[in-house]
C-alpha cells in the first residue's frame, strides 16, 4: 500500500512512514509538498495537513478542492485544533469517501489507529461512525502517546492490527554475508583503522572458530555460526588493547577448526558466552566515547534486539531506535529525519555498534551522499517531560 | 484524571512472573497461589493459580497494573481474560528447562493474536548456569514466526533489567514514547568537528 503524506514536515513524514510500516503489511510511505491547483500524485491513502496545504479554515470552496485532491481515495486529514467549522461540516463530508480526521496535536497512536481505519475497506456508515470518532478525539502532541488513545483497562477493546511487518532474517547468529561485510567497510571506512576490532569482523564474514591472540597470555576464542566467545582476558585489557594502537596491530587472527577452538577453550579454562554483546561492549571500548564517521548511507536491519539488559550504560535513544530496526529497516538519514531532536552522531554509533556485533546488517544506499563535512545537529533543549502516561512510565522506570 | 493500564507478564512455571511482577510492584504483590500437587511440586513448593497482581504507581497520576498469568496450561482460561485492554506482553522463558524453545513457542502461539494487536519482549531467566545460546535460539524461532525478536537475558530480581524489559516493550508499541524530551548525545565530537 503506498501512502503519501501530503503537506506534513520532514520530521512527521519520516515518523509516518515508521508507524505506517508498523500498522499495514507492505505499507510505504512517500511524501509530498502541496502546490494549490496542482495534482497529487497517486496513492492507495493520503495523510493530508489542511494547514500545510493551505485549507486550514473550511469554506465551501475549501471543502470541494479538499475533495478534488484527492479524488475519491482514502485520507487521513489533519484538522488544526482551533478550526471549529472543519470539525462540524467533516462528519458530513466525507459521503461515500473514507475519510478520518486526527485533530492536532495528535499522538502516534491515534495516527496509527487512523491509518488501520483509513486502510480499512469502507464499511456501512453506521459502523464506520464510531472509528471516525475516535479520529477527532483530543491527544497528546506528537510523538506523544495520548492517554486519550491509549487502551485502557476500561476502555473498549482496541481494532485489531495486522500482523506487524517483520522481514524473515537469513540467521539468528552473528555471521556476516560478504555484502554485509562491504556495507559495513563502505559505510563505516575507519573500522579498517582499528585492528582488533577489524579482526574480529573479519572472523564474523567466515562464520568459521576463529582465536585472536592479543598477547601471550590473553586470547580470544570465537565461533560466530554458533554465537559463542570464550576469552580469558578482562574487560579493562581488552578494553586498553582496542584504544591502544601499538597493541591492537600486534593483535593476531588465525582460523581454527571446530575441534581445535573447543580445545583452546578448555585450554584457557574459560566459559562461554554469547558474542553479540561481547562484540558490541568490545566495539564500544574501541569507539570510546566517539562516533565512527560515516562515508555512505546505508540501510540497518537488525536480526535482533542487543541484549540491553547485559550491556553498560545503555541511552533510551538506542532502545527506541532497536525498537524500529528489529522491525523495520531503516536507513541512518530516515532515522535522523525521524528524530530530529537526537544527536546523529549517536544513530552512527548505534548502526556501527550493531554491525560490527553481528545483530545489524548493513546494506547500502545508493546515490545518497553524507555531508563529510559540518556537525550534527545538536540535541535538542531538554523541554518540560511530557506528562502522559508512557513518558510517566518511563520516569519510573529509569 | 488518571488512568489505569496493564502489562500481561507470561511464562512458564518457575520462569520468574511472580518476582519479576514484586521487583516492579509499589505494592506487595497480591498472590493467588496454591499447593502444587502434580509434577509442579517438584520445581517450587506453590504457584499460581488464577493471577499475581502488582502495582507501578506513576507520577502524573496513572497507574499500571502487572498481571502475571497462572503458568499452566489448565489455567489458560485465565490469559484471555487478563490481556484484554493490555498494553503489552512481558514473555519468560526460563534457560535452564528442558526445552525453553518449546515454551517460546508454545506462548507465543497461545498469545499470538495479542502479540499482533500490541507488542511482546521475551525475558531469558535463569541463564547463570549457562545457557549463553538460549537467547540466540529463541531469536532465530521468533524470526520465523515473523515476530520481531525481542529477547534479553533477564534476572527477574533484579529492577533495572525488568525495567528494561518494560521500557523496550513501550518502545516497541509506540518507538516515539518521549521522543519530545530530546536527548542528551553519548558522544563526543571528533577534533574539527563542529560541536
Amino acid at each position: 500500500m503506498k501512502i503519501l503524506a501530503v503537506g506534513l514536515a520532514a520530521r512527521d513524514a519520516a515518523a509516518l512512514g515508521i508507524l505506517a510500516a508498523l500498522a499495514i503489511k507492505d505499507a510505504r510511505c512517500d511524501s509530498v509538498a502541496y502546490r494549490r491547483g496542482q495534482a497529487l500524485p497517486a496513492a492507495d491513502l493520503y495523510v493530508v495537513d489542511l494547514l500545510a496545504v493551505g485549507l486550514s479554515r473550511w469554506s465551501v470552496a475549501a471543502e470541494a478542492e479538499l475533495l478534488q485532491m484527492l479524488h475519491g481515495r482514502p485520507a487521513v486529514v489533519l484538522r488544526p485544533v482551533r478550526e471549529e467549522a472543519w470539525a462540524k461540516v467533516h462528519a458530513g463530508l466525507h459521503g461515500a469517501q473514507p475519510l478520518v480526521w486526527l485533530t492536532k496535536p495528535y499522538g502516534s497512536e491515534a495516527m496509527r489507529q487512523a491509518l488501520q481505519a483509513a486502510a480499512s475497506p469502507p464499511a456501512p456508515a453506521s459502523k464506520r461512525l464510531p472509528t471516525m470518532r475516535m479520529g477527532v478525539r483530543p491527544a497528546a502532541p506528537l510523538p506523544a502517546i495520548a492517554p486519550s488513545a491509549l487502551p485502557k483497562a476500561v476502555s473498549p477493546a482496541t481494532p485489531v492490527a495486522p500482523t506487524p511487518a517483520v522481514l524473515p532474517a537469513p540467521n539468528a547468529s552473528c555471521v556476516l554475508t560478504p555484502q554485509d561485510l562491504a556495507a559495513l567497510h563502505t559505510a563505516f571506512p575507519e573500522l579498517k583503522d582499528h585492528a582488533v576490532l577489524a579482526h574480529m569482523v573479519k572472523a564474523l564474514g567466515s562464520g568459521r572458530p576463529h582465536e585472536l591472540r592479543l598477547s601471550l597470555q590473553y586470547s580470544i576464542v570465537m565461533f560466530p555460526s554458533m554465537g559463542w566467545v570464550a576469552t580469558n582476558a578482562t574487560h579493562d585489557v581488552i578494553e586498553r588493547v582496542c584504544q591502544n594502537e601499538a597493541l591492537a596491530s600486534a593483535a593476531s587472527l588465525r582460523e581454527l577448526s571446530e575441534a581445535q577452538a573447543q580445545d583452546r577453550v578448555a585450554q584457557l579454562g574459560v566459559a562461554r558466552a554469547a558474542l553479540d554483546p561481547f562484540l558490541w561492549g568490545l566495539a564500544s571500548a574501541t569507539l570510546g566515547t566517539q562516533a565512527p564517521r560515516l562515508a555512505r548511507d546505508a540501510q540497518l536491519r537488525l536480526k535482533g534486539f542487543p541484549d540491553y539488559t547485559r550491556l553498560p550504560r545503555v541511552p533510551d535513544f538506542f532502545i527506541q531506535l532497536a525498537a524500529i530496526c528489529v522491525r523495520l529497516p531503516q536507513t541512518l538519514t530516515e532515522l535522523q529525519a525521524a528524530f530530529p531532536g537526537c544527536d546523529s552522531r549517536d544513530i552512527k554509533r548505534f548502526a556501527f555498534l550493531c554491525a560490527t556485533s553481528g545483530l545489524g546488517q548493513l546494506s547500502l544506499v545508493a546515490g545518497v551522499p553524507v555531508r563529510s563535512t559540518g556537525g550534527p545537529p545538536r540535541p535538542a533543549t531538554r523541554v518540560a517531560t511530557h506528562q502522559g502516561f508512557f513518558a510517566a512510565l518511563l520516569h519510573k522506570l529509569f | 484524571m488518571a488512568h489505569v493500564y496493564k502489562i500481561v507478564f507470561a511464562g512458564p512455571v518457575g520462569s520468574g512472573k511472580t518476582t519479576a511482577i514484586q521487583t516492579l510492584s509499589d505494592i506487595e504483590v497480591v498472590r493467588t497461589e496454591a499447593r502444587a500437587s502434580d509434577e509442579v511440586a517438584r520445581l517450587k513448593p506453590t504457584t499460581t493459580v488464577a493471577m499475581d497482581y502488582g502495582l507501578m504507581r506513576l507520577g502524573n497520576g496513572d497507574s499500571v497494573r502487572l498481571y502475571g498469568t497462572p503458568g499452566q496450561k489448565r489455567f489458560d482460561f485465565m490469559w484471555e481474560i487478563l490481556t484484554e485492554n493490555a498494553l503489552g506482553l512481558v514473555l519468560l522463558i526460563d534457560a535452564s528447562a528442558s526445552d525453553p524453545l518449546a515454551d517460546l513457542t508454545t506462548y507465543l502461539g497461545e498469545f499470538r493474536d495479542f502479540i499482533d494487536r500490541t507488542a511482546v519482549v521475551v525475558g531469558v531467566t535463569h541463564t547463570d548456569g549457562g545457557g549463553w545460546n538460549v537467547r540466540g535460539e529463541l531469536i532465530a524461532r521468533m524470526q520465523q514466526l515473523g515476530i520481531a525478536p525481542c529477547v534479553m537475558e533477564t534476572d527477574a530480581r533484579q529492577r533495572p533489567d525488568m525495567a528494561m524489559l518494560v521500557k523496550s516493550l513501550i518502545y516497541s508499541i509506540d518507538p516515539f514514547a518521549g521522543a519530545q524530551r530530546g536527548t542528551e548525545s553519548t558522544v563526543t565530537p571528533h577534533k574539527g568537528e563542529r560541536p
